[in-house]
């Protein structure tokens, strides 16, 4: 009898393999997808939790043509966007609040900002006197970076000694200008770090230059008509040679005749300009050719400011000038 | 010559009987094994994926109270959800640092966690809420704000001191801030 090897060992193995592969396969696949998914969001969560971390704005509020403004620096080494500003006043009410749809805030939000970018924002806050602002930036990544205005002590220090002031008075370099004078009408020619020596001597000249009351006390400064801008060079015949510029009183680009005190208002940045050949009335300063420079003298510009701080203005005819300040400010290229 | 007889086997039916019984019952103990481990594996990843939805949803849920503005009985909060998904809120905690002032917002009550015996129902004070919790939903990248007003009779606000905020989301993360009145 011929005895045939059966085979339904092998369909049995079959059917057990394709039960264990179907179920184990359907299986795995699913938890494989499910566990893709957990370490997916794993991984962008915590990449947003970094980026989070590595974001780093460093707003400074500022006063700048009455309206409370925003420099805005991207100090972080990512780029990040700025979706909303609050300002409170120091009662914690919110005084305004910006976001994308806002039309009172220039640039308009959302601001974006790659690493050390700077952006300028000016909101429509006309600051009262007196009165402080907390203003909080929010940027889309969840962060909330804060400046106050008036900025804190540490901060005008810090300000101060990055820039431009020594004593009181902040000065803002790049605003150093000079005019060109004719009657009593200046007409701008450019920044004054190098002038023709030939513009000198032919036309009446005047200087201008931005400056901020930076008073650790925030007292106000009042500038009397010896306030004058300096330049000298060499010597001739032991003296040294010099020029000067008084102050003057301007509206717009009319030189007006007589000088009018000026006051500096803590923290608001202002322009003066300086076109006087003598102090308090307004005589228009031609350099005749023994006077200037030669060509390729570079000449060291002070600022010689004089006259109050901390008086009320109405009170400055009884009072003895209690102000005086040496700034040590730019240089000027007299070119051929 | 002569043949010798050879008995031709037959197949009996009972064989084939036999057979036709044990494919039959495997393939059903088969089938029925097969049935349970797939459904015992569909129920496990089923499971498994709720609970990694949930660990999902706490990741992409995240938000920041940007600033609390009080009144002597309300503070607002605002809050963004810098998170990817929905921001929905479970409760709101309100204390100070010594929790002498100790108050919970939540979708239905106020409670006074000092005398937590006499809540205050929002259905019959819904000005307490605003908006109510129960309807707050905030998509992803926007911000909103919530003002909680303490009931009548309960200790208000105190212009110099700091107040806590500890909002507890729905999918279990807690953000907490504080700020100073």
């Amino acid at each position: 009898m011929v005895k045939k090897r059966g085979v339904s060992g092998i369909v049995a193995a079959v059917i057990l393999f394709t039960l264990l592969f179907t179920v184990g396969t359907g299986y795995l696949i699913a938890i494989n997808q499910i566990n893709k998914m957990y370490v997916n969001t794993y991984i962008k969560s915590s990449e947003q939790a970094q980026e989070r971390l590595k974001e780093n704005l460093e707003p400074v509020a500022m006063l700048v043509n009455g309206k409370l403004s925003i420099l805005a620096i991207n100090r972080g080494g990512l780029p990040l966007s700025i979706i909303a500003i609050m300002v409170r006043d120091a009662e914690g009410v919110v005084v305004r609040y910006y976001n994308v749809s806002s039309t009172t805030i220039t640039p308009r939000l959302p601001i974006f900002l790659n690493p050390l970018d700077t952006e300028s924002i000016t909101t429509d806050i006309e600051p009262k006197s007196l009165q402080k602002y907390e203003i909080k930036l929010l940027t889309d990544r969840g962060n909330v970076f804060s400046a106050t205005y008036p900025p804190v002590k540490n901060e005008l220090a810090a300000r101060a000694l990055s820039s431009g002031a020594l004593g009181d008075l902040y000065l803002e370099f790049g605003s150093y200008s000079y005019y060109r004078v004719s009657s009593n009408t200046l007409y701008y020619q450019g920044p004054a770090f190098t002038i023709p020596v030939s513009f000198i001597t032919n036309y009446y000249s005047a200087f201008s230059v931005t400056i901020t009351n930076l008073n650790s006390a925030q007292k106000n400064i009042i500038l009397d008509g010896y306030t004058r801008i300096f330049q000298f060079w060499g010597t001739d015949q032991g003296v040294v040679r010099r020029a000067t510029w008084y102050i003057v009183s301007n509206q717009s680009s009319t030189i007006l005749s007589s000088y009018t005190p000026i006051e500096l208002e803590y923290d608001r940045p202002k322009t003066i300009v300086f076109a006087s050949k003598t102090p308090n009335t307004f005589t228009p300063q031609k350099l005749s050719g023994d006077e200037t420079p030669s060509a390729g003298t570079l000449v060291g510009v002070l600022i010689l400011t004089h006259g109050w701080i901390g008086i009320p203005y109405d009170q400055i005819g009884n009072t003895t000038p209690n102000y005086g300040q040496n700034s040590p400010y730019v240089t000027t290229l007299y070119r051929g | 010559m002569r043949v010798p007889y050879v008995r031709r086997r037959r197949a009996g039916l009972s064989e084939l009987v036999a057979t036709m019984l044990t494919l039959t019952l495997t393939l059903v103990a088969g089938s029925a094994v097969f049935y349970y481990v797939s459904a015992r594996s569909v129920e496990s990843v089923s499971l498994y994926g709720e609970s990694v939805s949930g660990v999902i949803s706490f990741l992409q849920e995240r938000a920041t109270i940007v600033d609390l503005n009080y009144t002597s009985n309300s503070v607002t909060i605002w809050i963004y959800n810098s998170g990817k998904a929905d921001l929905e809120i479970i409760q709101i905690l309100i204390y100070d640092y010594s929790r002498s002032l100790y108050y919970l917002y939540n979708a239905s009550h106020v409670i006074d966690l000092n005398n937590p015996t006499n809540p205050v129902w929002l259905d019959t004070n819904p000005a307490l809420e605003k908006p109510r919790l129960s309807s707050f939903k905030l998509s992803p990248e926007r911000a909103a704000t919530i003002t909680l007003t303490i009931p009548d009779g309960w200790i208000n606000f105190v212009r110099g001191q700091t107040y806590y905020v500890s909002i507890t989301a729905k999918h279990g993360n807690v953000f907490t801030y504080y700020q100073r009145w």
